[in-house]
């Protein structure tokens, strides 16, 4: 008893210094109002501290407490947790709930707000994400980079980008979260394929002259050695109603697979169909198959809303690196009206995860744009209520164990992508999303002009020698790759 | 005593001082755009977020002062007196560090600040360009004074690597400036190094090209295309220092007078061949369109006569908006493009036409071009301008928490604090937008029901839904109009055209163009409607004689230069 009024002590002082004087601390009666919208969501033991805002108030006091019951206090403009108390705090609550009490002072006074719980998830995140921060603009492109973030901090770290560099890095993509496998590819006059593997970095010439243009979006096979690619001429057109700004399409797409041991590119007539377009590959937990999008071709910009895709499949084999024959559909959004586009296989092999917009491939401009979810036991297929808002969601990844996923939405001002990141379980049955934790969040995101774009985890930091990449970049030392039909008798 | 003669005879500071007015006049009444032009592409703001990022670049806190100071050019006069100020500053300084020199070597120490202000005639110069030489030798001048001289080695070379990222590589004119005052080889050549070992160290870490690392990364606003301005300037600076204990020997009045009014004329023919009349008069009309001075646009127009698209674009948008599209001919029109020009890939000239479509009501299309040449600004700097503009094109579509991102960015400046907070006081109220008259008007005629990806090629059908959805959208109506008469689409122009009961009766050249097509049609001319002038007939019939029987084009221009039949005939276009 004595032990447990020595636990509790710390909370009592914390509750006593809300509670305390009744002329100083008013009960709001409600939760509060913060920023960003922390109210029970459910996050990993390691995360870093999730600083938040009370809108509206001048100054603010939160305490934080455990499973153990051991507190953390902040005070301050907005509630800012010491790092290492919060990691200790959150370690001792795993598979339980933190409470938060925050107390707001507003026009000189006070107001304490019911308490407000967050789950510490005993499912472990990885290391950090890697992301490209642009401007969500049209064309052009400036300020431009890759950036790894420490999830367990608020550190970031620029792989390739900033003002010594004139490129257009997008289309990142590391092997099932292991760092040491990164593809980039760089547009500008310079544009290349980065590969690094085995701690080498090349920069590649993926055009071929059987293959439509360079190679963009990337798919690891599990094992390393292939790299599934889509190849598209896209363009972009600008919308004149107020509710739309921007549309990306393609005037064409086809599939092909990089063989990083034999240096060639590999494809099929099954996924380099004429007037059609295959798009977006990712392959399966097993690396067995290849999930992509397909569509007919569409007179282009005319029907660009009449261009859907849907969830494709086709055999693989990673042994020779050979295209299966046979292309089955998993989901007929066409038949329904919709558009499926990056399909994303869990690492096990029981989720698809995709998003679904009315037409179109690229969802971040689409602001009903929803994440979806397939069961792959099952066949079913369903729309992640509770993880989907009103604004676009997109660019969604998978966390090594698959129990996380982190996503970008640009439902905090309609037009730049946050980071997300929502808990998982075995069931497929989503917790609320939190937002990417920042040290002063509604300083640094009303500031940031940048959207995060394709956040992807990574199990570990990054070994990527940017500078020497931008070296690389500025030579003319490119790789060029050869070309291969698939093996017709798989 | 010769230096007295020249410097302290009449007073001090006569020569910088008349050298400074001459820089101020210059700026103010040749070059006022130029100055305005320098403050649009940045957005300075109070914070120290701004403050440590601008920083972390070397040569950043030449760059975040340069910054400080541009602010003010927001005002063409303060921008003319800084400039003014520090370029003379830097000949002070440059005579202050090179002790009592003879007439003649003080007349060569306005030779750097000259070779600056020729650089400055560039619309790419940044500023900073110019804090980095003041400051590195203002900082020598303070090294030089330290005793012992071990201590003053010691303090001059950590200075070497401080100034170097402070400051940029223009820094060298610290080591020059303390290395000629040392008069031993040692402590030079350890400043050499520290600089050489900072370049080579920023390249390792921050994968800058020797290149960059050499000129300056923020000294042009450019890093592809690098002009030599700012290094000759600094070669004649360290040259000066460095003979500096040369020319004090006594020279004769006379040979001062005569180097400095050489160094004068070289100045001038020098600013006579770098300035840039072309961008100057384009950065004209880009001011008068920014402040919506239409009148002025006009009274410009008629002085200048210009020419060119982007121009004539700013002429033709004034014209409108001012109610006399119909005296579009009295100026020269070069096609569609000097009414609606195609996009262009730059920082500058996409903001006239973003500036048409804003008050065409094609609020998505304004909100593109901005955009697109903020991003466009080759230093990474944002706009003000396009700060203000994207808060309001996302105000008029109901973006509001967009609206107010760029608002509270721009409430952290100094000179556009003021509008953004009268702005603040709509966001996220509709209804308060919808009351504005600007914000609602353009609420009002912008496109509601149709929705297509902009095409330029489609830039009728695109007008014509502007005003099928807003029939009172009468500038969206000149423009439909004047798009198809420039284009010499007679048909798509009668067709739009409401020739009954035009306000006002129908404009001259508004009959001038359906006579074309009438006359293409009809077999005679006898029965044109009534809202055709008589005398417009008989003009044409006269034109068209002269123009059957072969007239020369500049004998004809005489006296239709100003009429759409001599354009549809002669200019360009389609």
């Amino acid at each position: 008893m004595k032990k447990s009024i020595f636990l509790y002590l710390p909370l009592l002082l914390a509750v006593l210094a809300c509670t305390g004087n009744p002329d100083r601390f008013e009960q709001a009666g409600r939760q509060p109002d913060i920023y960003p919208d922390y109210i029970g969501v459910t996050v990993p033991s390691t995360i870093a501290p999730l600083n938040f805002d009370i809108d509206g108030a001048e100054k603010v006091i939160a305490f934080v407490e455990g499973a153990d019951g051991k507190t953390v206090k902040t005070s301050g403009k907005s509630a800012n947790f010491p790092v290492k108390a919060w990691h200790r705090l959150l370690d001792a609550s795993r598979g339980g709930t933190v409470k938060v009490t925050a107390c707001g002072k507003f026009d000189g006074k006070w107001k304490r707000f019911d308490p407000f719980e967050i789950h510490v998830s005993e499912d472990a995140i990885d290391f950090g994400i890697a992301y490209r921060l642009i401007a969500p603009g049209y064309q052009s492109f400036s300020h431009i980079g890759i950036y790894e973030r420490d999830l367990s901090s608020f550190d970031e770290v620029c792989l390739i980008g900033g003002r010594n560099f004139d490129g257009c890095v997008n289309c990142h993509s590391f092997n099932r979260t292991r760092p040491e496998f990164f593809s980039l590819h760089v547009r500008g006059e310079r544009g290349a394929t980065f590969i690094m593997k085995d701690g080498k970095t090349a920069a590649y010439d993926m055009k071929t002259d059987s293959t439509l243009a360079a190679c963009v979006y990337p798919s690891w096979h599990p094992d390393g050695r292939f790299i599934a690619y889509s190849t598209n001429i896209n363009r972009q057109g600008f919308h004149q109603r107020p509710d739309k700004v921007l549309e990306v399409y393609d005037l064409k797409s086809d599939l092909q697979v990089y063989d990083t041991e034999k240096n060639v590119l590999i494809t099929s007539p099954e996924v380099k169909v004429d007037g059609v377009n295959e798009n977006m590959p990712a392959f399966s937990a097993d690396g067995r198959a290849i999930y992509f999008t397909s569509c007919t071709e569409q007179e282009i910009p005319r029907n660009v809303t009449e261009v859907r895709y849907n969830l494709c499949r086709v055999d693989f084999n990673p042994e020779t690196g050979d295209i299966g024959h046979k292309v089955d559909t998993l989901v007929f959004a066409e038949a329904t009206g919709k558009s499926v586009s990056f399909p994303k296989p869990s690492y096990d092999g029981r989720w698809i995860m995709y998003q679904l917009a009315d037409y179109g491939c690229f969802g971040a401009w689409h602001h009903e744009s929803d994440l979806w979810l397939l069961d792959l036991q099952t066949g079913e297929t369903r729309p992640l209520d509770g993880v989907n808002s009103d604004d676009a969601e997109s660019a969604h990844s998978w966390s090594s164990n698959s129990r996380w996923f982190v996503f970008g939405s640009r439902r905090d001002d309609g037009l730049h992508t946050r980071a997300y990141i929502c808990h998982i379980d075995a069931d497929g049955v989503c917790a609320k999303p939190f937002m990417l934790p920042q040290k002063s969040p509604r300083d640094y995101y009303d500031s940031s002009f940048r959207s995060y774009n394709v956040p992807e985890f990574v199990a570990g930091k990054v070994d990527f020698n940017g500078v020497d990449a931008v070296r690389l970049y500025n030579s003319d030392n490119r790789t060029k790759v050869g070309f291969r039909w698939s093996d017709s008798s798989l | 005593m010769e230096r007295i003669s020249l410097k302290k005879t009449l007073f001090p500071g006569l020569f910088p001082g008349l050298f400074a007015l001459a820089i101020f006049l210059f700026f103010r009444l040749a070059y006022p755009y130029h100055v305005y032009n320098q403050e649009q592409f940045q957005l300075f703001q109070f914070t120290w977020r701004y403050f440590v990022e601008t920083l972390a670049v070397p040569g950043g806190f030449a760059d975040w002062c340069g910054r400080f100071l541009t602010q003010f050019f927001y005002y063409s006069a303060a921008g003319s007196l800084i400039l003014a100020l520090l370029i003379a500053a830097i000949q002070a300084v440059t005579a202050k560090l090179a002790g009592n020199l003879s007439p003649l070597g003080y007349a060569l120490t306005f030779i750097p600040p000259v070779i600056l202000l020729i650089f400055f005639c560039d619309a790419d110069a940044m500023p900073c360009t110019l804090v980095a030489v003041l400051l590195s030798l203002l900082c020598a001048l303070v090294v030089i004074r330290i005793r012992p001289s071990f201590l003053r080695n010691c303090i001059a070379v950590v200075a070497t690597a401080l100034l170097y990222f402070l400051l940029g590589p223009l820094s060298v004119l610290f080591i020059v400036a303390c290395s000629v005052r040392e008069r031993k080889l040692l402590p030079g050549l350890l400043m050499a190094a520290v600089f050489a070992l900072c370049v080579a160290c920023l390249h390792k870490t921050m994968g800058y090209p020797y290149y960059r690392l050499l000129y300056g990364i923020n000294y042009y606003r450019f890093h592809h295309h690098l002009p030599a301005w700012p290094w000759i300037a600094a070669a004649a600076e360290g040259l000066i220092l460095a003979v500096s204990p040369m020319l004090k020997r006594q020279s004769k009045a006379w040979e001062g007078s005569a180097a400095f009014a050489a160094v004068m004329v070289s100045g001038a023919l020098g600013i006579f061949l770098s300035y840039d009349d072309e961008m100057e008069t384009y950065l004209k009309y880009d001011f008068l369109t920014r402040r919506f001075q239409w009148n002025a646009i006009l009274a410009e127009a008629l002085k200048d006569n210009p020419q060119k698209p982007f121009e004539m674009a700013s002429v033709n948008l004034a014209l409108v908006k001012t109610g006399n599209a119909h005296r579009m001919f009295d100026f020269y029109q070069n096609g569609p493009d000097g009414l609606l020009p195609p996009y262009t890939n730059d920082y500058i000239h996409p903001l006239i036409p973003s500036e048409a479509y804003f008050q065409l009501g094609m609020i998505n299309s304004c909100q593109r071009y901005t955009f697109e040449a903020q991003e466009l600004i080759p230093d990474f700097q944002k706009s003000a301008r396009a700060y203000k503009r994207l808060a309001e094109t996302n105000l008029v579509n109901g973006n509001h928490k967009v609206a107010g991102k760029y608002l509270k960015t721009l409430e952290k400046t100094l000179f556009y604090r003021g509008w953004a907070r009268t702005r603040m006081a709509l966001c996220g109220n509709d209804a308060a937008v919808d009351a504005d008259p600007g914000y609602g008007y353009l609420r009002s005629v912008r496109l509601h029901d149709h929705d297509f990806l902009f095409n330029r090629q489609a830039m009728e059908t695109m007008l014509g839904y502007l005003v099928q959805e807003n029939p009172d959208n009468h500038m969206a109506l000149e423009y439909l109009l004047a798009w198809n008469l420039l284009d010499k689409n007679l048909k798509g122009f009668v067709r739009f055209c409401p020739f009954e009961g035009y306000p006002g009766g129908v404009p001259r050249c508004y009959q001038e163009a359906f006579l074309l097509d009438f006359a293409d049609t009809a077999q005679s001319l006898d029965n044109v409607p009534a809202f055709i002038d008589p005398a417009v007939v008989d003009s044409f019939n006269l034109f068209m004689r002269e123009h059957g029987g072969g007239t020369p084009p500049e004998t004809l221009a005489r006296q239709f230069g100003n009429t759409y039949w001599f354009y549809y005939f002669y200019r360009l276009g389609v």
